[in-house]
C-alpha cells in the first residue's frame, strides 16, 4: 500500500489509503512495520505519530496527548490518502 | 496566603489556571475547563481492580526454584516498584492538592494517587504470597544503599516543591502580593514544572524499566501471577503518564498560565537534563540488578538499550528531540505484555481489564427506536 518511503535518519514516511475496517496502526502493521503500542485504545500515546498530509478521522474516544500535527495510530482511520511519519 | 478548604470567593472557574489560581471550592464536574481530566478520571475508575483477584500460588513455587541471582533481580525490582508507588501514592496529593485550582484536575490528582495505593497494596500481596518473611524485604527498602539512592532522585523535586509551597502559604497576604511574593510565586511555578517533569520521568521511564524486568520472568513462564498484576499496574501507569503529559504540554503552551509558558521555555534544558539523568540512573540500576548474573532474555546491556528507547519515545511526546537517536525497542515482547487485553481467557476465569462497570450508551438517539412497535 505504501507509495512513498523515504528515510530521514530513522524516521519513515508512509502513505496510506482509506480502508474503512482498519486503523492506521493496523494498516502499518499489515505492511510489516513494528509500531510501538500499548493500550491500542487511545489512552497511552505509544503509537503517536505525525500526520504529514491527508485526512484521518478519530475512532473511539482517544485521551492521550496529541500535538498539533500528531495522530494516535490506534485511534484513527484514513479518510483521504494520508502520509504519516514515525520513528522506524 | 494560607490554604482554604472551601474558598468562599466568587470567581469564574474558567478564568483559573490549573495551578496557583484560586483554591477550589465546589467540587463540580458539570462544567470543565479541561475535559481531558474528567475523561482520565472516568477511564481510571473503569480500570478499578484488586490485587487479590490474581492468584499467586504458582509464583511461590517458581520463586523458590529460581537461582539466587534471579531471586536478587526479582526482589530488587519489586523493592524498586514498592518505593516508586510509595512515593506516588502520597506525593501527588501532598504536593499538588494545596496548589490546584480546577475541580476536575483536583479530582484527577486524587483518583490518580488512589490508584497508586492499589499498586502498593499489590506489592504486599505479592510478597506475602511469594516469601516466607516479607518483612525483611520491606525493611531493606530504607536500608539498601542502591534503593536509597533511587529514592533520593525520585523525591528531590517533590520535596522542594512541597517545602516552597509551605513557605509561600504561611507567608502573609501582604508579602505574597508584594515584589518578593511575586518572585517567590514564579520560583514556585518553576518548582512545580520541574516536579511534573520528574513525575513524568518516574511514570513514563522508571516504571517501564521495572515492568521490563517483571515481564522478562513471565516470558520464560516464571512468576506469571506477578506479571499479571504488573499488567494491571502498567495499564494504570499508561493513563497516569498521559495525565502528566497533558499537564506538561498545557503548561508549555502558556495559554493556561503565560508565566508557566515562559518558565517551560526557560527550563527546556533542565527538562532534557532530568530525562538524561534518569536514563543514566536507570542504566546504573540495571547494572546493580544483574551484578551477580543475567537471566535468559535480559541483561544490563539490553535493559540499557530499552532505557534509551523509552527515554526518546517519552521525550518525543513532549516535543523534544531524541537523546539517543531514537533506537528501536530491543525487547519487542514488551508491547504484547503491556497490551492489557492481548491474552484471551474465559471471562469467568479472570478479570477482563477493559470491563467497564455500569457502562451504558447515553448517546442513543430517536432513530435507534425507529422500528420499535408497541
Amino acid at each position: 500500500m505504501s507509495q512513498q518511503r523515504s528515510d530521514n535518519r530513522s524516521t519513515r514516511k508512509v502513505t496510506l489509503f482509506p480502508q474503512r475496517d482498519k486503523t492506521v496502526l493496523q494498516q502499518l502493521e499489515d505492511q510489516g512495520f513494528q509500531i510501538p503500542y500499548q493500550c491500542r485504545e487511545g489512552y497511552c500515546g505509544a503509537c503517536r505519530m505525525t500526520l504529514i498530509s491527508g485526512r484521518i478521522e478519530e475512532v473511539g474516544d482517544p485521551i492521550a496527548f496529541c500535538g498539533a500535527n500528531d495522530i494516535l495510530a490506534c485511534s484513527c482511520k484514513v479518510v483521504v490518502d494520508a502520509t504519516v511519519e514515525f520513528w522506524d | 496566603m494560607s490554604y482554604k478548604t472551601f474558598n468562599q470567593a466568587d470567581f469564574n472557574p474558567f478564568s483559573q489556571p490549573m495551578f496557583f489560581g484560586e483554591t477550589v471550592n465546589v467540587a463540580r464536574y458539570d462544567q470543565q475547563k479541561y475535559s481531558i481530566f474528567e475523561r482520565l478520571i472516568e477511564k481510571q475508575l473503569s480500570f478499578f481492580w484488586r490485587p487479590e483477584e490474581v492468584d499467586l500460588s504458582g509464583d511461590r513455587k517458581d520463586f523458590i526454584a529460581l537461582p539466587e541471582h534471579e531471586q536478587h533481580i526479582f526482589l530488587s525490582n519489586l523493592k524498586y516498584q514498592t518505593l516508586l508507588d510509595s512515593v506516588q501514592g502520597r506525593s501527588p496529593n501532598v504536593a499538588l492538592l494545596p496548589i490546584v485550582s480546577l475541580p476536575e484536575l483536583e479530582t484527577w490528582i486524587e483518583t490518580w494517587a488512589f490508584s497508586e495505593t492499589i499498586h502498593s497494596r499489590s506489592y504486599t500481596h505479592i510478597m506475602r504470597n511469594v516469601l516466607t518473611e516479607p518483612g525483611k524485604v520491606f525493611d531493606d527498602i530504607v536500608a539498601n544503599p542502591a534503593i536509597v539512592a533511587r529514592a533520593t532522585s525520585v523525591t528531590r523535586y517533590y520535596d522542594e516543591l512541597i517545602a516552597q509551597t509551605q513557605r509561600y502559604q504561611t507567608a502573609s497576604d501582604e508579602w505574597c502580593s508584594g515584589p518578593e511574593g511575586k518572585k517567590a510565586l514564579r520560583e514556585l511555578k518553576r518548582a512545580l514544572y520541574l516536579t511534573m517533569v520528574s513525575v513524568n520521568v518516574l511514570e513514563a521511564i522508571r516504571f517501564y524499566v521495572s515492568f521490563a524486568c517483571s515481564f522478562a520472568f513471565a516470558e520464560r513462564s516464571k512468576m506469571e501471577g506477578n506479571a499479571k498484576i504488573i499488567r494491571f499496574i502498567a495499564r494504570d501507569e499508561a493513563l497516569h503518564l498521559t495525565g502528566t503529559q497533558h499537564m506538561l504540554n498545557l503548561m508549555a503552551k502558556g495559554q493556561d498560565d503565560p508565566e508557566m509558558g515562559e518558565i517551560a521555555a526557560e527550563e527546556q534544558g533542565t527538562l532534557v537534563q532530568i530525562f538524561k539523568e534518569a536514563a543514566e540512573q536507570e542504566r546504573e540500576w540495571a547494572k546493580y540488578l544483574f551484578k551477580d548474573g543475567s537471566m535468559i532474555g535480559l541483561n544490563a546491556d539490553i535493559l540499557g538499550q530499552y532505557v534509551e528507547h523509552i527515554t526518546d519515545q517519552r521525550l518525543a511526546a513532549l516535543g523534544q528531540q531524541p537523546l539517543f537517536g531514537a533506537p528501536k525497542n530491543p525487547l519487542p515482547w514488551m508491547d504484547a505484555w503491556l497490551q492489557s487485553d492481548s491474552v484471551q481467557v474465559a471471562p469467568q476465569e479472570t478479570e477482563i481489564t477493559t470491563y467497564l462497570v455500569g457502562a451504558i450508551h447515553s448517546d442513543v438517539d430517536a432513530d435507534a427506536l425507529g422500528d420499535f412497535e408497541l
